[in-house]
């Protein structure tokens, strides 16, 4: 034992003496073409499969999107000037205030039949959702469920209401304000509503720790215990944050915690965005382990407005794989650079044998006249 | 005992006593009968007088001041020790005339001193009487031939007692004690600066070194005094008053106290006090650009409009920063501190009033108005004006080459004429002072003593001793604080420390300005995308009706569209300014300075920079360019100590045309000095001098051959060895000088010292007994003795322990631990051991082969017990050698330059061994003389246009006034006599023959002449040399003149050759240097021939170059020149440049081209060329108005070696600046000697060599290394590497910061330009200093594109550093487009695979962040060229780091710092497939094209270096293996074998080869030593 120990000792303490003389044993690799022909090869027969697999799994996925923006009125009272133009558009038919919702009906038909865990997602394009003062207005604190006695000024100017007394709004800030407020419902040919869930939505991390409600209940008929009886709601919102959810029991997707909310206040990273709306129901009947292909109508209730910042909506539904959605450019990106070095390697293959010999002749002939000026 | 009264009456009885015991000693003497010789029997009455000075000097100190002031303690406290107190110094021996026996105590023999004496001291004497013969034989010699020279002072005026005569001239002749006088009354006049002009100012080189450096202080001074302009016009109209602390009551309030308002003396250099810390260090932080713009950053987001990110992290980077500097200066501060706290707390001894003596103090509790007192070899704690001096002409010396960098000696004095001359007392000391305020001239000073008489003593810098400076050959002084503190000269002349700017830094910071325009037209882009995005949404975001843009946002409600554009471009702008900041690479700072502090640390760790001999080892004092050591493209380097070993061997002589060669004997320990083997033939011609000795006159003596050829020829030899013994600057000391206060401030007997000290005390005491037993004369020691202890009459407490034990009144309680018995034994002891060791003949301890420890260097160490140990040894050594000799001991020499020791110890070996000399005597034996007094006449100091001395005597026998004269060949050839007989001719056209020859070997040579002047010659000259030396107008001018008119006709008496021997690896160095393209100037004061052959020898010229040489003697000649050079080098190129177009056209058709085309296109001609250039012609050169420096340094520019000789330091430091101005080159200087300092500074880099010439170099340089040839692995390695390693790292940091600075200007595509980022505020300001910064710092310290040995064994690859090829503009700009390029790929990639997916923005964010993070480490992965376990372990840190700050970030920080929450997101995104593919797939295609630019050009185009490296691994596959080095060292070896031959063969064209394996054999050996 000792004379390991003893070993262990001697040599490192020759690290150290070599560590402060620079004296490491180093590996000096020079970049020369048959040191780098492995490299490119490796990183050619690496890459080529994996993209053949990425774009395999890309394909498997399913995903039908449904641009609804402009999507026409129906059971809406006619424009009596307009009749013969036929239905208004939802998007011109919500500019008018005092209007009821507008509702859409978008008939379309999958294909293919959509195999089990099919995700339900709405589509924003032209959304600014990243943009630096937007992405700041909000106030996690607030969210946290933080009783506070003031609202972050990034929330400014959707902190207060100031028709409503001066109330503070919850959630504050424009994100929330902006919170897309549609209502997608699917229904199949023969009018079934094709079943969709509202939870399990948003990142466990998020619903646990990001977002709370407030102490107290969400009732608003319990004055007393009332958790939001300071608040107003958002100026854009139609109904307040305690009654998002009141399907759902014991409030566990209601208030702060409601999922949409949550995910809504995920920012995106880019201007056209996806969001999960719902999941298919896969326990009802006829849904059992698959959206079947079949014709299907997208029930819309038309409440957001994209149309002044050019703005569109999508509907889309989706499988998913473990790359995610679909993603066909990662494995033709893989393939492509794996391609790529695999003529890099011949390529230089080619340079080492032409010139590889050559090079280590003049290598030797530099070494030892070196021409003294 | 009665000492005092004995003492007393001394004087008189003395007289008596000594004569008589001088008598016995002459008859009495065995072995030195020759010293009796009869003209000295004449001075027997001298002798008497001088014991009467002797006699006085024995009751001075002792009995004379115990009288004077009664109840003075000291002397009743003297314990009845003997104290030699006397033995004193070198400046007492050379001045104080016969002390080369001072080691001894006073005389015991005598008649006055025994009466105090023999009671104690014949205690220690009786127990060691019998075993001490041999030493008292040597004593008795040495007293004999002291006794029969010294005939000076007359018996009346020792007799007398007289103490004040005693003191300053004794041994002075009457007149000239008047001269003394006359000089004296001058000084009071104010007319004189006191400067005694016979004594020698000193060598040609220190001489010239004092000049040079006095003018670049002087330079740079102005630039301070132009700071300081409105303080000196103060400064010159104030006067302060200073009193003697003493003098004040004690408990005086400071307020009260005269001295209250002058600082103390305590120093502090340090920048900060504790609360200062904080608010000055960020004071001088914000001067740089660098913190002012993160300053500017961090207030801008503190604008709610502009704010970016959250104000906490936003001045998290500023904060890194200046938390970094400000923990490196608190270090620098604390060694400042530290420092300071060592010089403060020193000792040093303060005179207490209360309790009237010397204690121990403080140096910071130094006072002004304090009297201190100093010991040799004691550095003086503050300003303070010269009192007392132990030395009897009132001088000191003081070495200020810690304040100046000049090493010679400068000579002080006591004040003068208060009344104090022979006697100072500190108490009696009660003069007020006035002096000047306190400036920063430092040999400048004023001030007056008002005496009660209303006359005033005028106080000069002579009178002053400087602080930092070191007090040296006076046992000890004592003077008065003037100065204290921060008013002393050294610290007011303290500039700090300078700091260099390295030309890569320099580079660097276009380079940022560069990035800051970037930063500038991104940001602009920027704004102008916001304002246009902004427009377009205008009208309906202002109605609230796009939800992404806030309805109060910026500029919404201005009346117009464009207005609220404009508005919203403007405010982004600053907000994009705090969002690209990262752009400008601020860590780049310090980072930077990290690095260089590591390549520091592995610099002075590299062992090869030791020493073996000395253990020192390299020192870097500049921290910041060690990139610019492998920039180099001149080297200038000086000649001696530097090329060389500095250590003068004298080699040949030729006297009277006879050559004489000798054989060097070269130590290897570094303590000896070399020597060499005394020549028999000449050994054989002086002992046959010796032969007649006896009897003979010098005139007539008896000779078995030709007895007139003999007697002249004789009579050269004795004249040569004259010169070479006296006609120089030498001072002997017998010992060490040594205080014998101690540095509690009480006075130590000399036997509580285990050293030389106890062997003396043998002597003494076994004097006693040994006047009887022995009958030898001991008396002319005694006498001596004697003379010296009267010589410096002390005040009571200073004099104490000098004042001689003869007189030692019991009673003093300070002495009372040293109880008096306790000595005797102990010296008896130690006694018996030097008998044992020393041989029963006398006659055997010459000191032939004694080592010599006379090299003022050698005698600063403090290695006193170690010379004396020695010397018993020698004794045994040298029996072989039986020249009588008078002396038991070699004495010390201390001369200003080894040249002179050389010559002194060469005398020595050859028995003409300088005894002692002062001012007026030089005591020597000579061959067939014996000993011998010369009287000094005259000393011609030394000057460098002179370029000889000499010195005038009178001849102790005949009376003839002879002036013998050294100097340069062509100073003395030119003055020889005309008129001489065609054998003279024959012997001087012999002699300059000899004379070609020793220099064509490279020897330093000096010539001796003589010439005997006539008393009326004398007369005449001696008249207008007094004239000119009292002239107050151009009298430097008058006073050469003077030496002109008496240094003419002389006779060439012979000539010297002296060897200054090539350091170890000189030539493989400079022929290194020169592989490597550096131009290597060597500037030397040597004489030309000397210089080329030196040239030749250390490879500077080879033997096929062209040597160029400049010697014009006008203007107009050195111009017409250079011309005609210039003009045929031209057509010489022109005609190669014809001829290589030719040639390159027939290799590009082979498609071969030399890649490794010269440095220098100048230096292609086929032949190389070697400049030489004299002194006299520099001066044309260098001569603004001539204006041929640019011709010049042309011509210089095409020539590969560069020789300037009998360049003056001031010239040295003139070229430096001239090759780095005008030719706009990397320089570096290399010296070790103070003639070095303005050179090395001017330079570049400067190099110290830390030889033996002390520390001025060093202190002076940017690195000290110990041997120049440390400097081919300083440069050609270190500098290489640091180079290399830097410029890449700069690279790096521009690339890194400015690509993730492009993927946030490329997300503004996609953020409506609202200046969005995804990353997180937070990763963002950590990711440049946690996650990417570590690789390339340990790439800064730890990468090497080649090993060492391969960089030693080809230093051509050098020229990488020397054409600073890797730093460049258009690298700069490669980076900035390959960091384009990258962050397009990683951004886009990324867009593409994430848009339109439900990936939130913080998750898109950190896959940029990782994907970037993996980017840049590939990158710098593919820069690194080494591997370590370093390198791999940062790497794996880094990935550590960033996953440990993601998970600390994102798992446990919810809503930290205000900023958006990230809780979860980097688990999210981590738990992605997508994230990996992404990373995967943008680092790998991002750095593909510097992966294949890089692998293509070194596989098709490989740089040198690279060559070098594969060619090496061809060679040895695995270095690692030890196996495998054994044997590639067998293949060297075989190649080593290969290159000698050629060396051999002489063949021009392979010795780069063979030096290059040379080269490598050095290596391997080492190696080799290694294992």
């Amino acid at each position: 034992m000792r004379s390991v120990s003893e070993g262990i000792r001697v040599t490192d303490s020759q690290f150290k003496q070599k560590f402060k003389q620079q004296r490491l044993p180093a590996w000096q690799p020079i970049l020369t073409a048959d040191t780098v022909l492995p490299a490119f090869f490796l990183i050619g027969l690496l890459f080529i499969p994996l993209g053949v697999a990425l774009l395999y799994f890309s394909e498997n996925v399913q995903e039908f999107q449904l641009d609804y923006t402009d999507c026409p009125q129906v059971d809406g009272p006619l424009n009596a000037s307009l009749a013969t133009s036929g239905p208004r558009k939802c998007s011109d038919v919500i500019q008018d205030p005092g209007m009821p919702p507008c509702k859409c009906r978008i008939p379309f038909r999958l294909e293919s039949t959509f195999s089990k865990n099919v995700y339900m997602y709405y589509g924003l394009d032209n959304f600014y959702q990243n943009h630096r003062r937007y992405v700041k207005s909000r106030d996690d604190k607030q969210l946290r469920g933080n009783s506070m006695s003031s609202l972050s000024t990034d929330c400014s100017p959707f902190d207060k209401d100031p028709d409503n007394n001066n109330r503070w709004i919850a959630p504050c800030g424009a994100i929330a304000n902006s919170m897309f407020n549609d209502t997608l419902t699917l229904v199949t040919s023969e009018e079934d509503e094709v079943g969709l869930l509202k939870t399990d939505i948003a990142w466990p991390s998020d619903k646990q720790i990001k977002f709370k409600n407030p102490p107290g209940s969400l009732d608003p008929n319990d004055v007393e215990n009332f958790a939001f009886k300071d608040y107003t709601s958002p100026l854009y919102w139609s109904k307040p944050v305690w009654k998002l959810d009141t399907t759902t029991p014991n409030d566990t997707n209601n208030g702060y915690q409601n999922e949409d909310l949550i995910v809504w206040m995920r920012t995106a990273a880019f201007p056209s965005f996806r969001k999960l709306y719902r999941r298919i129901d896969h326990d009802r009947e006829g849904f059992k382990y698959s959206l079947p292909a079949d014709s299907y109508s997208l029930l819309v209730d038309y409440n957001y407005p994209v149309t002044q910042f050019n703005g569109k909506k999508r509907m889309i539904l989706s499988t998913t794989s473990f790359l995610g959605g679909k993603n066909n450019f990662l494995g033709i990106a893989y393939i492509a650079v794996g391609s790529i070095c695999l003529l890099l390697g011949v390529v230089f293959l080619i340079i080492h044998i032409k010139f590889g010999k050559r090079g280590s002749e003049l290598n030797i002939n530099q070494s030892t006249p070196y021409s003294d000026q | 005992m009665s000492g005092v009264g004995g003492g007393g009456g001394g004087g008189g009885d003395g007289v008596a006593h000594n004569t008589h015991s001088s008598y016995s000693g002459n008859t009495s003497s065995n072995n030195s009968t020759g010293y009796g010789r009869g003209g000295h029997v004449s001075s027997n009455n001298n002798g008497a007088a001088y014991t009467g000075g002797g006699g006085a000097g024995g009751a001075g100190p002792g009995a004379g001041p115990g009288q004077d002031v009664v109840g003075g303690g000291p002397p009743a406290g003297l314990p009845p020790i003997p104290q030699p107190r006397q033995r004193g110094h070198a400046r007492s021996v050379s001045h104080g005339g016969g002390i080369m026996i001072h080691r001894d105590p006073p005389p015991y023999d005598h008649g006055g001193p025994i009466g105090g004496f023999n009671m104690g001291g014949g205690v220690g004497g009786l127990g060691v009487n019998s075993g001490t013969n041999q030493h008292l034989a040597n004593v008795a010699r040495g007293h004999q031939r002291t006794f029969s020279h010294g005939q000076i002072v007359d018996g009346g005026r020792g007799g007398r007692g007289h103490r004040r005569n005693v003191s300053k001239t004794d041994f002075i002749l009457p007149d000239g004690h008047e001269q003394r006088e006359k000089q004296r009354e001058q000084e009071q006049k104010h007319k004189s600066l006191t400067r005694t002009s016979s004594f020698p100012k000193g060598h040609s080189r220190q001489a010239s070194r004092t000049e040079s450096i006095y003018t670049i202080r002087n330079h740079k001074r102005t630039l301070l005094q132009k700071l300081m302009f409105w303080k000196k016009v103060h400064e010159e109209s104030r006067t302060r008053v200073v009193v003697p602390n003493h003098v004040v009551p004690p408990h005086v309030s400071p307020n009260q106290h005269p001295n209250g308002g002058y600082p103390s003396n305590r120093i502090c250099t340090t920048k900060y006090t504790l609360l200062s810390f904080l608010p000055k260090n960020l004071f001088e932080q914000f001067h740089r650009f660098a913190n002012l713009y993160f300053l500017f950053i961090v207030l801008l987001n503190f604008v709610p409009a502009v704010e970016a990110f959250g104000k906490e992290i936003s001045m998290l980077p500023l904060i890194f920063v200046l938390g970094i500097t400000a923990i490196k200066d608190l270090f620098e501060d604390r060694r400042r501190y530290n420092s300071d706290k060592k010089v403060n707390n020193a000792h040093c001894r303060v005179y207490s009033s209360e309790q009237r003596r010397y204690v121990k103090c403080l140096r910071k509790d130094i006072r002004v108005g304090d009297i201190v007192h100093l010991s040799v070899n004691e550095i003086i704690p503050a300003d303070m004006v010269m009192l007392n001096s132990s030395d009897e002409q009132g001088t000191c010396f003081i070495e200020s080459s810690n304040l100046d960098g000049e090493s010679n000696l400068k000579q002080r004095q006591c004040i003068k004429g208060i009344g104090m001359d022979d006697k100072f007392e500190v108490l009696k000391f009660d003069y007020m002072m006035e002096i000047g305020a306190p400036t920063t001239k430092m040999y400048h000073f004023t001030g007056s003593i008002p005496l009660p008489s209303g006359e005033r003593v005028p106080l000069t810098k002579d009178n002053l001793l400087l602080r930092e400076c070191v007090m040296k050959n006076t046992d000890f002084v004592e003077g008065i604080v003037v100065y204290a503190g921060c008013e002393t000269k050294a610290m007011l002349n303290n500039g700090g420390t300078r700091y260099k700017r390295s030309m890569l830094e320099r580079l660097m910071n276009t380079e940022v300005m560069w990035c800051v325009v970037i930063l500038i037209v991104m940001c602009l882009i920027s704004a102008a995308g916001a304002g246009i995005w902004q427009s377009y949404y205008g009208r309906d975001a202002a109605k609230g009706l796009v939800p992404f843009i806030p309805p109060s946002d910026l500029g919404i409600g201005l009346r117009s569209v464009e207005a609220s554009s404009i508005w919203v471009g403007f405010v982004t702008f600053w907000t994009f300014i705090i969002i690209y900041q990262v752009i400008i690479p601020i860590s780049l700072y310090v980072t930077i300075e990290l690095i260089k502090l590591a390549i520091i640390y592995h610099v002075h760790k590299d062992p090869d920079f030791e020493d073996k001999r000395t253990g020192m080892t390299i020192e870097c004092r500049a921290l910041n360019i060690p990139e610019e050591l492998g920039q180099v493209q001149y080297v200038f380097t000086d000649k001696t100590g530097t090329l060389t070993e500095n250590n003068m061997v004298f080699q040949r002589c030729s006297i009277n045309g006879t050559d004489y060669a000798h054989t060097p004997v070269i130590t290897s320990s570094a303590d000896e000095r070399d020597t060499f083997i005394v020549n028999n033939q000449l050994k054989e011609e002086l002992d046959s001098l010796e032969l007649p000795l006896i009897y003979a006159q010098p005139g007539s003596r008896q000779n078995p051959s030709n007895c007139i050829t003999r007697d002249a020829n004789s009579q050269l030899y004795t004249d040569f060895f004259f010169i070479l013994a006296a006609c120089n600057t030498v001072i002997v000391a017998k010992n060490p000088h040594h205080d014998t206060m101690n540095a509690s401030g009480v006075i130590i007997p000399r036997e509580e010292r285990a050293d030389l000290s106890s062997i003396s005390e043998v002597d003494n005491a076994s004097f006693n007994t040994s006047t009887t037993s022995l009958n030898t004369s001991w008396g002319p020691r005694g006498l001596l003795k004697g003379l010296i202890s009267i010589s410096r009459p002390l005040s009571p407490i200073a004099s104490s322990p000098r004042s001689t034990p003869p007189h030692t009144p019991e009673g003093s309680p300070r002495y009372s631990t040293y109880p008096a018995f306790d000595s005797p034994p102990h010296t008896a002891e130690k006694s018996s051991v030097s008998i044992t060791l020393n041989p029963l003949n006398q006659s055997h301890n010459s000191s032939n082969g004694l080592i010599p420890m006379s090299s003022p260097r050698l005698q600063i160490t403090p290695s006193r017990p170690t010379n004396l140990n020695l010397a018993p040894h020698t004794y045994l050594k040298d029996n072989s050698t039986p020249t009588p000799s008078p002396m038991d001991m070699k004495p010390l020499y201390e001369a200003e330059s080894p040249d002179e020791l050389a010559l002194v110890d060469t005398a020595y070996k050859y028995g003409c061994k300088l005894l002692r000399r002062n001012l007026h005597n030089v005591m020597l034996t000579l061959p067939g003389h014996g000993v011998c007094e010369y009287e000094i006449l005259h000393v011609l100091p030394f000057d460098s246009t002179r370029k000889r001395m000499s010195i005038i005597v009178r001849h102790p026998e005949t009376g003839e006034k002879i002036l013998y004269c050294k100097g340069a060949d062509s100073a003395i050839l030119d003055n020889l006599s005309r008129n001489v007989d065609d054998a003279t001719k024959f012997r001087i056209f012999k002699t300059q023959q000899q004379l070609n020859n020793y220099s064509k070997q490279g020897l330093r040579v000096l010539c001796m002449a003589k010439r005997i002047l006539t008393d009326t010659e004398y007369e005449d000259w001696a008249i207008l040399q007094k004239e000119a030396e009292n002239s107050l107008s151009a009298r430097e001018h008058k006073l050469s003149e003077s030496y002109e008119r008496i240094e003419k006709n002389l006779k060439l008496v012979g000539a010297t050759g002296i060897e200054d021997r090539l350091q170890d690896g000189v030539p493989e160095t400079i022929q290194a240097l020169r592989s490597a393209g550096i131009v290597v100037w060597v500037l030397t004061g040597d004489k030309q021939e000397t210089a080329i052959n030196i040239a030749y020898s250390a490879s500077l010229f080879a033997t096929d170059m062209e040597i160029i040489k400049l010697n014009a003697r006008t203007k107009d000649q050195a111009e017409s020149t250079i011309q005609y050079y210039l003009g045929k080098i031209e057509q010489a190129e022109a005609n190669y440049s014809r001829a290589r177009m030719a040639a390159n056209g027939e290799a590009a058709q082979t498609g071969f081209s030399n890649l490794q085309h010269a440095p220098n296109s100048s230096s292609q001609p086929p032949k190389e060329r070697g400049l030489v250039v004299d002194g006299r012609t520099l001066v044309f050169i260098l001569d603004r108005r001539a204006n041929l420096k640019h011709a010049f340094l042309e011509l210089a520019s095409k020539c590969s070696a560069v020789l300037c000789c009998r360049a003056t330091p001031l010239q040295k430091a003139f070229i430096v600046r001239c090759a780095k101005d005008t030719l706009k080159v990397m320089t570096l200087a290399v010296g070790d000697g103070a003639n070095d300092v303005s050179m090395i500074q001017t330079a570049d880099v400067g190099i110290g060599i830390s030889g033996v010439e002390g520390r001025q170099a060093v202190m002076a340089s940017d690195y000290a290394i110990t041997r120049f040839k440390h400097l081919q692995k300083l440069m050609l390695v270190h500098g290489h590497w640091s180079y290399d390693k830097l410029s890449r790292v700069i690279l790096y940091f521009f690339y890194k910061n400015s690509m993730f600075v492009f993927i946030l200007l490329w997300y503004q595509l996609f953020a409506g330009w609202s200046g969005s980022i995804m990353v997180d505020p937070a990763y963002l300001m950590v990711f440049n200093f946690l996650f990417t910064s570590l690789p390339p710092i340990i790439m800064g310290i730890h990468d090497r594109n080649a090993d060492a040995e391969i960089l030693m064994a080809q230093p051509a690859l050098y020229a990488q550093g020397r054409e600073s090829r890797l730093y460049k503009p258009k690298y700069f700009w490669m980076n900035i487009l390959d960091a384009v390029y990258q962050s397009i790929i990683v951004f886009f990639f990324a867009a593409v695979l994430y848009e339109d997916s439900d990936a939130g923005i913080y998750e898109f964010g950190l896959t940029i962040c990782h994907a970037c993070m993996v980017t840049q480490s590939l990158h710098i992965a593919i820069e690194t060229t080494s591997w370590t376990v370093i390198h791999i372990f940062s790497f794996a840190l880094s990935y550590i780091v960033f996953f440990a700050f993601g998970a600390l970030y994102t798992m446990t920080c919810v809503g930290c710092f205000g900023g958006v929450s990230l809780y979860g997101e980097l688990a999210h995104a981590v738990s992605t497939p997508l994230h990996w593919l992404t990373i995967l797939l943008t680092s790998v295609l991002a750095v593909l094209p510097r992966f294949i630019i890089l692998a293509l050009r070194s596989s098709l185009m490989p740089s040198d270096i690279q060559q070098a490296v594969l060619s090496d691994k061809a060679k040895n596959p695995r270095r690692q293996n030890p196996f495998m080095v054994s044997w590639s060292r067998s293949t060297s070896a075989s190649s080593v074998y290969r290159g000698g031959y050629n060396e051999e063969d002489g063949d021009g064209a392979s010795e780069p080869l063979s030096s290059m394996i040379t080269t490598t054999t050095i290596l391997n050996t080492t190696d080799e030593a290694h294992v």
